[in-house]
């Protein structure tokens, strides 16, 4: 899997959840510093943990399967 | 003093905690929703592969307001992010012969955009906000 697919999709997803987060709690809060931070973590590590083990994850999507595509997710995107 | 430092502390931590709970499920949907759009797009396309573009853009397929132009590059309320312009990114899109220019909104496609980002912390008695 390209790193740079992983870094590039963490941060679009960061980017969303941090401007959701924010119709919540604003930057005179504690913690918003902290949880935007937990936000972009989350978003690394959930992005390439999925992509990642996308192979393992493979039979849960029988309507994928049934297409009889490969369950090699790196080999997909170009 | 010592307990009040205490206090705020642990409702400091309650707070990211579940700040990180709602992102993980948030991160899990719009995950599984790019990857299942991608199949979608190769079964349509009849192609063994899908292009970065498509994937991107499929992160945020249906969610109101959010946007994503060729070049990658993220709209929110159609003010450009700081997200796209990514490197390697235009020598990819000049491969991509069939490339039709539709953007997400576009699409029809259904996809799972019913999950509310839920960031919101409920206070219990104990988890008392902070004063302004």
């Amino acid at each position: 899997m390209a790193s740079e697919l992983v870094s590039e999709t963490a941060l679009i997803l960061s980017e969303v959840m941090t401007f959701e987060f924010e119709k919540w709690w604003n930057e005179d809060k504690p913690w918003y510093s902290e949880a935007v931070t937990e936000i972009g973590s989350v978003a690394r590590q959930h992005t390439y943990w999925l992509l990642n083990n996308f192979g393992a994850r493979y039979e849960g999507y029988p309507d994928l399967k049934r297409l009889g595509l490969p369950p090699r997710f790196s080999n997909l995107i170009k | 003093m010592g307990l009040i430092k205490k206090f705020f502390s642990v409702t400091k931590e309650g707070i990211v905690a579940k700040t990180r709970k709602g992102a993980e499920k948030a991160c899990t949907v719009m995950l599984n929703n790019a990857i299942k759009l991608g199949y979608m797009f190769m079964e349509e396309e009849r192609m063994d592969s899908f292009y970065k573009q498509h994937f991107h853009s499929a992160l945020i397929q249906g969610r109101p307001h959010w946007s994503m132009d060729f070049m990658g590059v993220l709209y929110n309320k159609g003010v450009e992010t700081e997200c796209g312009w990514w490197e390697g990114y235009h020598s990819e899109l000049t491969n991509m012969d069939d490339f039709d220019g539709n953007t997400p909104e576009d699409s029809s496609d259904k996809v799972d955009s019913s999950i509310r980002f839920d960031f919101s912390v409920k206070l219990q008695s104990d988890d008392r906000p902070f004063s302004e």
